[in-house]
């Protein structure tokens, strides 16, 4: 039931709060519906077995019994995070817009968004997971289409093209396999072993619209714009959890799925991953918005998630997926922070302003803070995900883990300089003065600011729930069938043969 | 009594206390920073006592639990207490003990390390007094302290690497403390991207270190040594090299610690002088087992200690500004320390480390105290004749010359900078033979300069006529005792802290290179064709020279001041190099970050943000409007191919579903 409650509770909130007649409780009650739910989502984690790989929590229902469509959801190790990290995040972004936005029609769509992204994440049905994902854009394309910034048509554009684009190819792959499995059911056509060409044609379509969602190098088109033009709730919604849907993508269905033509791809990928780790960085340090900084930086930090999981090492799965929960937490508070500032301010270019630090002392502590963890501070989020990634990638190719590294250079060269241009210097004479955070923005912030360090220090927390899932789910799939009888497969068991027989005869 | 030993019994014979030492400064931190915000939010006034108090307290209980610590550990010095606090990560193969381990080595740098900050601590309640940041400026120095006690007493590298970057992230801080100075803000930003270009080739490291070893533990990897072929050694060591060179400001990366001077000085003193950037040279030392399977790299680090020592000596020869001269000055010293650790005698490393801890934080702190007396001035041409003015000062100051410069037997760096010429010319080099020769005459000249411009430096400060302003003149006071005190307090000790090492050559006990012994493990040092009867006359050697730096400088500034002048006139060419620092800012301008800037701009920016992906976008926007529009021409084509992809998605499933 919880799962169901989880998605239908924010929905429900969704309509009640578009249909409300009063609106001057919108904010209150889409706030109190989010807390609800992650009040709710708790339970995920209290009641969840380690013990078992699986999907929990399952339920299902017949929804077009004639075409054999459940509602079927459940969550395993993988997916109990990300659900987690949406649920906790939505109340704060809520809690964020209540200084610039009373219309309603923005705390619907951000409910609705939450209830999109927890569905796609539970559902073990693909029709309804396909329902889920592509009903996440219909608030993301109000959010930045009515509240972005100057940009926002040509940015909406953009990101609905883009992501369409992907939706469209993946369609046709779903169809194509769940036609060839004769179900929707996820764990059936998990179980299936597809043809090795299939799984190629598979594997790209699939693949697409997940790294267009992540957004891999060079796929990531729409994602400065968007993350810009964005309001500050928006873009934490994409930065933060949407975006990581693409990953999720990657690691329920793309690998697991076609486990061949993900290790033949896996290279490629591996370079892209790395190509736009450095892009990012290099593109966050010729900005002089900050908030196109920081959707640079996002980039450049998913190329290192997307480099942890095509190592197919658990240590690399994990720490692509702890990054995951890292960059959600540390982003959406610097994304937060940025739309703090810019209700201040009224502008993002750095040269608006400086020696904030002397005004808003408190602001600019939480902005270190949440700085400390982006930049891979050891004892903040960031620092364990990309060591494992690091580590674990050094082992499949020394030398792109080498080249990443460069990017733990530029993170520094580029936060550290937007920190001096807008905390640092002195204090204009001609700018108004600017106040510090009032309680409601401290209130929020604070659990983003604890979290951080929890991560940081106590990884284990998150990374013990999520091994046997990935183990199960993930890694055995990738390992070599042993129905498999086509011709790679004898000439891999010759060659095995051949090295046994040389180890005998050295 | 027995009372008493029953309680040694039961906190010090087990090491469950271990974390205390790190803890006290983090708690510290952490009131001070919260009533700090406070405090600026108006929703309490905080007294700077109350600050200073936390602060002090932290650090000096910090001293004491590790005094008594590393006594009782000195004991039975054999075993190391090891504490195990948390299971920090655990992912497959990858795991990691968030633990402390107390040696011989992070022993002795515990106690110096936690009395130095204290003390300085302590001067900088007179330092800091009036400053609107005082609460804040104690917090990041406590915050120091918990990070640098967590880089020598972590038991794995994954922990020495949070104590590394957490001190450069405090280094940062504190440099850039009084923010509203853009070019101080600019040094903290300058230091840290330096300090991150070293850290890079740690984490490169240690990725190696991981692959060859599956493990960060010292012991565990001292255990599994055999994994590093020479190669492979040769590598790790090279880029754990690179790290230390960023962080004990080595060539090439030396160039942020003379701008790291902005921070107020009691942090220079403590942070760039006495601790932070040795943690390179305890690095080098800590992995002393891999570098010694590293020929090639330990010569690398000898050679380019050298260079950085002569390099940074002769820079030091023109500088102007009290600190400037000070902070070449160590990073000259530094790479003495590299010199020493580089030929593999990483006992005369450390034992440089702690003298010149010593003697360099009592300059920084006694120029605090001249810079404080003549209210904020820097210049040294604007100084002279301050020994009268600030006695206590200038005899702080004057003991701390004496140490730097080898002029008095037994005196602070004298057996230490000797030990490391004596090693340095004693120890063979496996690949060059010559080596051991040039590596000891470039240190022995160095010691000429180090002699040459530090005596430049007293004379210019303390001795002939006062030539600043004269309204500063008249306000002309001595620094108040909390500044003085501790100023002599590291004075004495860096007159006394030699005697840990006197050589056995001349019939000194070297009590510390016999207590850290065992934990290096080089067991024999071959002596390089040289007699070991050599090694007092060598030392007379120094002693003269020193002697002779110091007889001309003085010579040259305190009596005739034309000599100087004329110096100066006839290497006009050499003196605007060496004022120009060598131009070594403005070559990185223009090579590396100049370099980094273009491949943004073009590659990036032009050619894949622009014509890519941009030109890309724009061609899939155009052609999916075009077809919306030829398809039918009412209204904007958005939400109308939104709705057709998603009635065309309905047909085809339908489709496949009927014929299926």
């Amino acid at each position: 039931m919880i799962l169901s409650l989880l998605i239908g509770l924010p929905l429900a909130g969704a309509l009640l709060v578009s249909l409300f007649p009063w609106e001057k409780t919108t904010k209150a009650l889409s706030f109190l519906v989010s807390l609800v739910v992650f009040i709710f989502s708790l339970g995920l984690y209290t009641q969840f077995d380690l013990s078992n790989a699986g999907f929990q929590f399952k339920e299902q229902y017949d929804l077009v019994p004639a075409l054999g469509i459940h509602y079927a959801v459940g969550i395993d190790g993988i997916s109990l995070w990300l659900v987690l990290l949406t649920t906790f995040l939505v109340p704060l972004v809520l809690l964020g817009g209540f200084g610039s936005f009373a219309q309603r029609g923005y705390y619907a769509s951000i409910l609705l968004m939450e209830a999109a992204v927890v569905g796609a994440l539970a559902s073990t049905d693909l029709f309804l997971f396909y329902l889920f994902w592509e009903l996440m854009l219909i608030p993301a394309f109000f959010l930045i289409g009515l509240w972005g910034g100057e940009n926002k048509v040509k940015a909406t554009i953009r990101f609905i093209l883009y992501t369409m684009f992907g939706s469209l190819l993946m369609l046709v792959a779903l169809l194509y396999v769940t036609h060839e499995v004769k179900s929707f059911d996820y764990v059936k056509i998990a179980d299936h072993i597809f043809a090795d060409d299939a799984q190629f044609w598979c594997f790209l379509a699939f693949g697409l619209a997940f790294f267009i969602k992540v957004p891999l190098f060079p796929l990531h088109g729409w994602l400065p714009e968007a993350y810009t033009e964005a309001p500050a709730g928006g873009t934490v919604l994409l930065s933060a959890i949407m975006v990581k849907l693409g990953a999720y993508g990657l690691l329920r269905f793309c690998i697991p799925l076609f486990p061949v033509a993900a290790k033949a791809f896996a290279p490629w990928i591996m370079i892209l991953a790395v190509a736009g780790l450095l892009h990012g960085a290099l593109m966050a340090t010729l900005q002089t918005n900050f908030k196109k900084v920081l959707a640079y930086s996002s980039l450049s930090h998913m190329g290192l998630i997307v480099l942890g999981l095509f190592t197919f090492s658990l240590t690399g799965l994990q720490g692509g997926m702890l990054q995951m929960i890292s960059h959600g937490a540390y982003m959406a508070g610097l994304f937060l922070l940025a739309g703090m500032m810019v209700e201040r301010r009224g502008s993002y270019e750095m040269s608006d302003f400086g020696g904030w630090a002397r005004q808003t002392p408190v602001l600019a502590t939480a902005f270190l803070w949440l700085m400390a963890a982006a930049v891979g501070l050891p004892g903040f989020a960031g620092f364990v995900g990309e060591i494992l990634v690091l580590v674990s990638a050094y082992q499949v190719n020394a030398v792109l883990a080498l080249i990443s590294i460069l990017g733990f250079i530029f993170s520094a060269w580029y936060l550290f300089n937007l920190y001096g241009k807008i905390f640092l210097g002195p204090v204009s004479a001609k700018k108004k003065t600017i106040v510090d955070l009032n309680a409601r923005e401290i209130l929020l912030l604070l659990p983003l600011l604890v979290i951080v360090v929890f991560i940081g220090l106590s990884p284990n927390f998150f990374l013990r729930p999520m091994e046997k899932s990935l183990q199960a789910n993930v890694i055995e799939k990738l390992k070599p069938a042993p129905a498999m009888t086509d011709f790679a497969a004898d000439q891999l068991r010759l060659q095995a043969d051949a090295d046994k027989e040389k180890g005998k005869h050295p | 009594m027995l009372k008493l030993e029953h309680f040694q019994n039961i906190t010090y014979t087990h090491s469950d206390w271990l974390w205390l030492i790190a803890a006290l400064p983090l708690l510290g931190a952490f009131l001070n920073g919260f009533l700090t915000l406070l405090s600026a939010r108006k929703v309490l006034t905080v007294k700077p006592w109350v600050n200073a108090l936390i602060a002090c307290g932290a650090s000096i209980a910090s001293f004491i639990v590790s005094w008594e610590m590393f006594l009782s550990f000195k004991k039975a010095p054999d075993s190391p207490w090891v504490q195990d606090l948390f299971n920090w990560v655990e992912s497959a193969a990858f795991h990691v003990n968030f633990s402390f381990e107390l040696n011989a080595l992070s022993g002795v740098m515990v106690v110096f390390i936690t009395f130095v900050a204290s003390l300085i601590h302590l001067y900088s309640i007179g330092y800091m007094k009036n400053d609107e940041g005082f609460g804040r400026y104690f917090t990041y120095l406590n915050l120091f302290l918990f990070s640098m006690l967590v880089l020598v007493l972590g038991q794995d590298l994954l922990v020495l690497f949070l104590g590394w970057e957490g001190v450069g992230f405090c280094s940062y801080l504190l440099i850039g403390f009084w923010f509203d100075d853009v070019a101080k803000a600019e040094a903290g930003k300058k230091a840290i991207i330096v300090n991150r270009i070293g850290d890079a080739g740690f984490v490169a490291g240690l990725l190696m270190v991981f692959a060859l070893a599956g493990t960060f533990n010292f012991n565990e990897l001292l255990a599994h040594k055999q994994v590093f072929t020479e190669t492979t050694a040769t590598l790790i060591c090279l880029f754990f090299f690179i790290g230390a060179a960023g962080k004990s400001a080595q060539i090439p990366l030396y160039i942020w610690l003379p701008d790291a001077m902005a921070g107020p000085t009691p942090v220079s003193a403590l942070i760039h002088a006495a601790t932070m950037v040795t943690a390179g040279v305890y690095l080098v030392a800590r992995l002393d087992f891999i570098y010694v399977l590293a020929p090639w790299a330990s010569t690398l680090i000898a050679v380019i200690g050298v260079l950085t020592a002569l390099f940074a000596a002769t820079i030091a020869l023109v500088q102007t500004d009290i600190k400037k001269v000070l902070a070449y000055s160590t990073v000259s010293q530094l790479g003495y320390m590299f010199l020493g650790v580089g030929v593999t005698s990483y006992e005369s490393g450390i034992f440089h480390l702690i003298t010149h801890g010593f003697f360099k934080a009592c300059l920084f702190l006694a120029a605090g105290s001249v810079i404080h007396s003549l209210r904020g001035e820097q210049d040294i041409r604007k100084m002279g004749g301050l020994l009268k003015h600030i006695p206590m000062t200038s005899l702080g100051f004057l003991l701390g010359w004496i140490a730097i410069a080898g002029i008095l037997p037994t005196c602070g760096g004298f057996f230490s900078k000797d030990e490391i010429l004596w090693r340095a010319l004693a120890t063979p080099n496996p690949i060059f033979p010559l080596l051991p020769e040039v590596l000891y005459v470039i240190a022995l000249f160095t010691s000429f300069l180090t002699a040459f411009y530090m005596t430049r430096l007293i004379v210019m400060v303390f001795f002939g006529d006062y030539r600043g302003d004269r309204e500063v003149y008249e306000h002309l006071h001595e620094s108040p005792r909390i500044m003085t005190w501790p100023v002599l307090a590291l004075g004495i000790g860096s007159m006394f802290i030699g005697w840990i090492g006197v050589p056995t050559a001349i019939g000194g006990a070297d009590e510390l290179g016999k207590f850290l012994d065992p934990l290096f493990h080089l067991s024999t040092l071959d002596a390089n064709g040289v007699s070991p009867k050599l090694e007092p006359i060598l030392m007379l050697l120094s002693f003269l020279v020193a002697w002779a730096g110091v007889a001309l400088a003085w010579y040259a500034y305190g009596f005739k001041h034309s000599v100087s002048k004329n110096l100066a006139q006839t290497f006009s060419g050499v003196k605007k190099v060496l004022e120009g620092k060598y131009y070594v800012d403005e070559f990185y301008q223009h090579t590396v970050v100049a370099f980094v800037k273009a491949i943004a701009r073009w590659v990036s920016q032009w050619l894949i943000e622009g014509l890519f992906v941009g030109r890309l976008v724009e061609l899939g926007v155009q052609a999916v409007t075009r077809t919306a529009q030829a398809a039918k021409q009412v209204q904007s084509g958005l939400v109308r191919a939104y709705l057709a992809y998603i009635a065309a998605g309905a047909a085809l499933l339908i489709y496949l579903f009927l014929h299926s």
